[in-house]
């Protein structure tokens, strides 16, 4: 017979065990669920683009919204590169290789007023920077197009054979300088032209495609703003549709599709797109036709037609020759 | 038996009540719980820009507003491990990437790598030399950081990637075969990241996955190797 107090000791040795054990198993857990959060990474920026427009000498500050939605804390770079949009027309950013312009000394992204490279964003923090543009009277008048990069900086060692993977996340800005306006009175002249307005001639039915490319003429970004009006064959307007303004940096084209999404849809039409380029500025005007025929429904008409006269014209001749030969 | 349940219970209580006080995790929850809550009052753009001497004018893409959802982009994970390479035994990994919140305009992602797959820790016997896995050329060693390849055939070595829509279709041109595969644009060699995704259309989440794979040679020296891939989500101007 053992005596009581052993037994007790035995209960709370088991007890001690068992809690012990169990938080064993938990930090375990945890451990494995942070490996699992550490290898995610998750970026949020606002705004995507930005636009400025100035003439010289100018201080400008515009915030600049940059959230870490992962679980680890991120180191995020930041850079400033220059981009152009290459041979696309579909507003792709193509970063231009070489050394970043002068202006780039001029600009920079603070945070509470002090000038940072690099900074560091807690798990589902955000923080909201300034880009800041000082640019000076002799600034040449030009555009500039460029991003802010954010990108996080892996610093997982190096160990197996294995990928370390970086994310990042940019901002674009475009920078116009201008110079003085022209005088109230001169004659406005065009910064843009129609390069393509276009759509398929023959249509079965709708929706119609549309295919709009605009260049830029200018030395300055444009925005215009565009519609397509779509007349039937008594010269009724019978449909609009509003092209999305998009941005078109200087002397490139940019290309938009864009559909009228009117299924019935019988005859020919005239489409007119018109564009305007600037407030000011002349606007752009071009007129396409096309028709619309349901050929299919067309098809099966006819041929039930013909079938059907077939039909009757056979009913009718075997009926006079059954008359010609029982008379 | 009875002793044995008890305790049993009494020590699942205590975990509890240890698990739920200790400091470690009140922390953790509280932690997350601040910012979850900092972020949902988050005034994205709080201030309107500010404008100063002869600045024409400052806009943003989308209107400035309180709550406006941000441009974001994931990467599911970033640390791709292969494990041991065994010589023509391809190995393959994955991750994916998303985009969500993209601009009217659409959006590209566009990847780099530092280097090829360099032998990062030789191990022993092996000299600590400047070995690596090259970037692939495919089966008909063509493809390059442009263009893309099959790559089947197991004598083929080297590194690559290819792209797979899993939501949206935003992989760019040159992965509808499911055997081709291309390199990483490298910064080492002065190339220029490339595409691996883009969208001229706008949804609220695109999302691809990234297959990486590696075949080495019999006589591909042992060594540890790795490199830095580079994602960088990019709105469309």
């Amino acid at each position: 017979m053992k005596p009581p107090i052993y037994r007790t000791l035995k209960k709370i040795t088991f007890f001690l065990a068992v809690s012990f054990f169990s938080l064993l198993i938990s930090q375990y857990l945890n451990i494995s669920i942070s490996k699992v959060n550490a290898a995610h990474l998750s970026l949020g920026i606002y705004p995507p683009i930005i636009q400025i427009q100035i003439e010289p000498p100018a201080n400008i500050d515009t915030p600049i919204t940059i959230e870490n939605h992962g679980q680890e804390t991120v180191t995020l770079e930041i850079l400033f590169k220059p981009f152009n949009s290459g041979k696309g027309e579909s507003g792709e950013v193509v970063y231009e290789s070489g050394k970043n312009p002068l202006i780039f000394e001029n600009i920079m992204v603070r945070e509470d007023g002090k000038t940072i490279k690099e900074i560091v964003i807690s798990p589902k923090q955000s923080k909201t920077l300034t880009l800041h543009l000082d640019i000076p009277t002799d600034e040449p008048l030009s555009d500039y197009y460029f991003s802010v990069l954010f990108v996080s900086d892996n610093k997982l060692e190096e160990r197996l054979n294995q990928l370390k993977i970086q994310g990042g996340i940019a901002t674009n800005v475009l920078l116009s300088i201008k110079g003085i306006p022209p005088l109230i009175g001169a004659k406005p002249t065009s910064i843009g032209k129609i390069v393509e307005f276009s759509s398929p001639s023959l249509f079965e039915k709708g929706p119609v495609p549309f295919t709009v490319r605009i260049k830029n003429q200018s030395n300055h970004f444009i925005k215009p703003q565009g519609t397509i009006s779509i007349k039937n064959i008594f010269g009724k307007t019978i449909g609009q549709v509003k092209l999305s303004p998009v941005n078109i940096l200087a002397d490139t084209i940019r290309s938009q599709e864009t559909l009228w999404q009117e299924t019935f849809l019988f005859g020919p039409y005239t489409a007119t797109l018109i564009i305007n380029p600037s407030d000011k500025g002349p606007s752009l005007i071009k007129s396409i036709s096309f028709f619309v025929f349901p050929f299919r429904v067309f098809l099966i008409l006819a041929g039930t037609m013909i079938a059907i006269l077939l039909v009757k014209n056979r009913f009718l001749l075997v009926l006079s020759i059954y008359l010609l030969f029982t008379n | 038996m009875r002793l044995l349940g008890n305790s049993f219970f009494i020590g699942l209580f205590a975990y509890w009540v240890i698990g739920l006080f200790s400091p470690s995790a009140s922390a953790q929850t509280m932690s997350n719980d601040n910012y979850i809550l900092q972020l949902d009052h988050l005034n994205t753009a709080p201030n309107k820009p500010k404008v100063k001497d002869n600045a024409l004018g400052v806009k943003t893409e989308q209107p400035v507003k309180e709550h406006s959802e941000p441009f974001s982009f994931s990467i599911s994970e970033t640390l791709i491990d292969f494990s041991t390479l065994s010589p023509t035994n391809p190995i393959k990994r994955s991750n994916k990437l998303t985009v969500s919140n993209e601009p009217a305009s659409g959006y590209s992602i566009i990847a780099s790598e530092d280097k090829e797959l360099s032998a990062s820790a030789p191990l022993r016997g092996a000299s600590p030399s400047s070995a690596f896995i090259p970037d692939t050329t495919c089966d008909n060693g063509l493809c390059s950081e442009v263009s893309s390849a099959a790559w089947t055939n197991p004598l083929t070595y080297g590194f690559g990637y290819r792209c797979d829509n899993i939501v949206g279709s935003d992989c760019v041109n040159g992965f509808s075969d499911l055997k081709y595969y291309k390199q990483f644009a490298n910064n080492s060699l002065s190339e220029t990241p490339k595409m691996v995704a883009m969208a001229t259309n706008t949804a609220k989440n695109k999302t691809i996955q990234i297959t990486y794979k590696v075949n080495i040679s019999l006589s591909q020296q042992f060594a540890f190797y790795s490199n830095t891939i580079t994602y960088i989500a990019i709105p469309n101007f």
